[in-house]
């Protein structure tokens, strides 16, 4: 054991002898400095989508106030619109949101919840690990 | 769909939903302009209002019996033939759905530095 460490010493003397490094210069190994790793979870919580939801809503012409708006507001029950008039709603949603609702899904949403749940659903994160100007 | 609608049944709705839906989607596909696409958006409204009120199963679809098929115009098939014609070659699709430029991708990442520039201190 003594005589290996010896010999290490004598190795490290060797080393410096042949190439000197400054210690300013010595540089700590990073591995992979910056990037992130992609995370499978979606980055919007339900009072993120719930409130641009709203403010989406808020561009159209409503019945109630737009602070009586909930999860369980009906489109057609509660904010006195037709289906047309929903469906313009949906389409605005799909923009803001990045998402596309499916011909079934959307037949059956009927509440500004369910949309807020589909969303949540099939939002897809742009990746943290990437570079925005790749993206 | 060989079936004759049903007016004003749920069914009829979701399919008139369907074809709303699509029509928008087909408008934006080819606006790129905010303004010029609201105005599409209005006109698209309109033509869904004006028949709105169509309560004869006959006039929504296009009956094929040897009498009729060429002379009467049914207004969902002829929506259909409209989404057809004007479908987008390049439809705007999100960028990381099923179809979208990032679906199913990993670009590489980019490093903010690059390497040491190498310098001799012998």
């Amino acid at each position: 054991m003594l005589r290996f460490a010896y010999s290490m010493r004598n190795a490290a003397k060797v080393a410096r002898a042949v190439r000197p490094v400054p210690a300013a210069r010595m540089q700590p190994v990073r591995f992979m400095n910056g990037v992130k790793f992609y995370s499978s979870t979606s980055s919007l919580t339900k009072e993120d989508v719930l409130a641009r939801s709203i403010s989406v809503l808020n561009s159209f012409e409503l019945k109630v106030p737009s602070n009586s708006i909930g999860m369980e507001t009906e489109f057609i029950k509660d904010l006195g619109m037709d289906s047309l008039d929903y469906n313009d709603v949906l389409v605005a949603l799909e923009e803001e949101f990045d998402v596309v609702f499916d011909d079934n899904v959307a037949n059956e949403i009927k509440s500004v919840g369910e949309c807020v749940d589909y969303v949540l659903k099939s939002y897809t994160p742009a990746q943290e690990s990437l570079d925005p100007e790749i993206r | 769909m060989s079936k004759t609608p049903v007016p004003f049944s749920p069914e009829n709705i979701k399919t008139v939903a369907s074809l709303y839906r699509r029509s928008l989607r087909t408008a934006a596909d080819w606006i790129n302009r905010r303004d010029f696409y609201r105005a599409k958006a209005a006109e698209i409204r309109l033509r869904f209002e004006q028949n709105r009120n169509i309560s004869d199963p006959q006039e929504l679809k296009v009956s094929h019996s040897r009498v009729s098929i060429l002379t009467l115009q049914a207004i969902i098939d002829k929506t259909e033939l409209m989404l057809n014609k004007f479908k987008h070659p390049d439809p705007i699709i999100p960028p990381q759905r099923p179809g979208g430029i990032m679906y199913d991708r990993n670009a590489p990442p980019r490093y903010s530095s690059g390497p040491v520039p190498y310098s001799n201190d012998l």
